[in-house]
């Protein structure tokens, strides 16, 4: 078995085995999130997935079908992490998750944890992307060039995400959408707890300024 | 109060496109095919630390190196021709997708195309550009946006294929690419830097080939990318001839490119060695050498269309009972990446995707084709002749868009 499937069978925040309950993580200090209505807990399926696919595939996984594997597991949340960070721009989500997946491919034997190496390059693409539209375009590119209308979210959802910069919007999303734990977005966007926790301050503070603004208007 | 968790739950809906897993393998596939691994990486997340020893011993080994070259540079002669070996490396070399061709000099390179969605005609048939070319999102009508680095240059081929160009008719033949020789601003829309184009009509398609450089590039670089673009050619070599119908199958000229029926889709373009026979129905076609008792005297080639994406097809395959897949490897026919698997079949005959494999060892190769895959099964051809002729036919094969 490769390096990169055997590292990402690691248990992912929600404790060392997989018999533990999901959705409870368990090096995390904030309150379990209420369970949502119509949600599976999507931790499990992906670990019950992984393991699975780890004793079907233990004789011999080779690279192209690592990366498929690889790809089926994980592919989904790291694009919808960059459709966060990005804004709802889902071309971008597009672009960054497959050049992020490709650039894996380059640097397969090198690369320990893919996970985490996968949502740090798609997020740095992201912001490249973000800074060249900028850089590019006059105006709100935002508004102007990307209307949330040709989102694959919904306008609220976009018009909210877009009121917070990249690296808050990534963070929202993976600690309310993805109910992870800070030490686990930490290691995903290669930063300290701490800083997560500032930015989802931050992020807070931002969404209820503007949501004060709209009730006084 | 705002519930975010509950804001968020609107990306319950979101799932990645069906493309994105086909491009993602289709990466992975030619990366590990070609094995372009190990480049400088643009990240150091979870990459393995390495050793003091390590990097002690990389540390020698550079400066050992840096120091022949050195030593070589100095010792030899600057006017000194370069060896064959050099030369070898800066061969021009010819790619073609969707019908067209252009012969790259060293150091361009294929270059994904940018969408064309919702133009649907012209299409963007074929992008080369230098490293760093990459496409970006647009709302550019014709031909994409491409990010290009201001010493770069990127060439595009976009084709007519319902409809013929606008403006004036385009004259046969390829003499308007002659007229490429500079480059100017604002020749295009969407790109402010300078650029040129030419259209051409080449067997019935109208075609345009754009050349686009950056604001630095060097009068080489200019001159590089008008080459190439002056080498646009169609891959058709004149009408194709439908195959016959069967079975039986029936005796192919060597002389003619064959093509499969109206209707069955993906087209397929081929043209196979003397001796051979073949036919076509609406399964599939198949070609082989020789005929014996109204089948193939050696091997077949067998070519079958499975109305399932790459990848589930692909699962399905391994999954298959009395099966058994020997090896396998990343493959590419006529610009379509997929797997080639060898396999053996023991026991009865086994009918798989529709087709037919014998007892024994045999190849099949599943190919990528946007939401649907082809099969390609070559049944075992006897002798070091047949299976040369086998692999050439396969790399007859085009697929017109």
């Amino acid at each position: 078995m490769s390096n990169g499937l055997r590292a990402l069978l690691r248990p992912r925040g929600f404790g060392a085995t997989p018999t533990s309950t999901p959705g409870t993580p368990s090096n995390t200090r904030r309150p379990s999130p209420p369970a949502r209505a119509g949600r599976s807990p999507t931790n499990l399926k992906h670990w019950v997935g992984l393991v699975a696919l780890c004793v079907v595939k233990e004789a011999a996984i080779s690279d192209v079908e690592a990366i498929h594997a690889l790809y089926t597991a994980v592919g989904g949340e790291v694009w919808r992490a960059m459709l966060a960070a990005s804004g709802g721009r889902a071309e971008v989500a597009d672009e960054a998750t497959a050049e992020a997946f490709k650039r894996l491919c380059q640097h397969w034997k090198s690369v320990r944890e893919p996970r985490p190496w996968l949502y740090r390059t798609a997020y740095r693409l992201v912001v490249d992307e973000l800074r060249r539209s900028r850089r590019d375009q006059v105006g709100e590119i935002d508004a102007v060039a990307y209307p949330p209308e040709q989102s694959a979210l919904s306008v609220e959802v976009v018009h909210l995400l877009r009121q917070l910069p990249a690296d808050q919007r990534l963070v929202v999303f993976l600690f309310y959408y993805a109910d992870l734990p800070l030490s686990e977005i930490a290691m995903l966007t290669g930063s300290t707890a701490v800083a997560v926790r500032i930015r989802l301050h931050r992020a807070r503070r931002q969404l209820r300024a503007m949501i004060e603004e709209a009730s006084r208007a | 109060m705002l519930d975010l968790r509950e804001v968020l739950s609107d990306f319950d809906n979101a799932q990645p496109p069906e493309e994105l897993r086909q491009r993602v393998m289709r990466d992975a596939a030619e990366v590990f095919a070609t094995g372009r691994r190990g480049g400088k990486s643009t990240t150091n997340a979870g990459k393995r630390p390495r050793r003091p020893v390590a990097w002690a011993v990389a540390g020698l080994g550079a400066a050992l190196v840096l120091g022949l070259l050195v030593i070589a540079a100095h010792s030899r002669d600057a006017h000194h021709p370069p060896r064959p070996a050099q030369q070898a490396n800066h061969r021009p070399r010819v790619v073609s997708r969707n019908g067209v061709r252009l012969t790259l000099p060293s150091g361009w390179r294929v270059v994904r195309p940018a969408s064309d969605a919702p133009v649907t005609d012209p299409r963007t048939l074929l992008v080369a550009g230098t490293a760093g070319v990459r496409p970006q999102a647009s709302r550019c009508q014709i031909g994409g946006k491409y990010h290009i680095p201001a010493d770069g240059a990127v060439v595009i081929v976009i084709g007519w294929l319902s409809s013929s160009a606008g403006g004036a008719p385009v004259n046969p033949g390829r003499a308007s690419l002659d007229d490429l020789t500079s480059v100017r601003k604002s020749t295009f829309e969407c790109y402010a830097g300078r650029g040129a184009a030419a259209q051409v009509h080449l067997h019935g398609i109208d075609y345009q080939v754009n050349v686009m450089v950056g604001d630095r590039a060097s009068s080489s670089r200019i001159a590089d990318a008008l080459r190439v673009a002056r080498s646009l050619n169609s891959t058709f070599g004149g009408e194709a001839t439908v195959l016959p119908t069967g079975p039986p199958p029936l005796p192919l000229d060597k002389r003619l490119r064959y093509q499969t029926p109206s209707g069955f889709t993906p087209e397929v373009h081929l043209s196979v060695p003397p001796g051979w026979y073949g036919y076509a129905n609406a399964q599939g076609f198949s070609v082989g050498k020789g005929l014996r008792a109204h089948f193939y005297a050696d091997g077949q080639i067998y070519v079958s269309r499975i109305d399932q994406p790459f990848a589930a097809t692909i699962k399905a395959f391994r999954r298959l009972h009395g099966l058994t897949i020997t090896a396998w490897k990343p493959a590419s026919v006529g610009g379509h990446t997929g797997l080639t698997y060898a396999i053996t079949v023991p026991g009865s005959p086994l009918a798989a995707f529709g087709g037919y494999i014998p007892d024994g060892n045999t190849r099949a190769t599943l190919l990528d084709f946007d939401g649907a895959t082809v099969m390609i099964n070559v049944q075992p051809f006897h002798g070091q002749a047949g299976r040369a002729e086998a692999r050439r036919v396969i790399q007859s094969f085009s697929f017109p868009p």
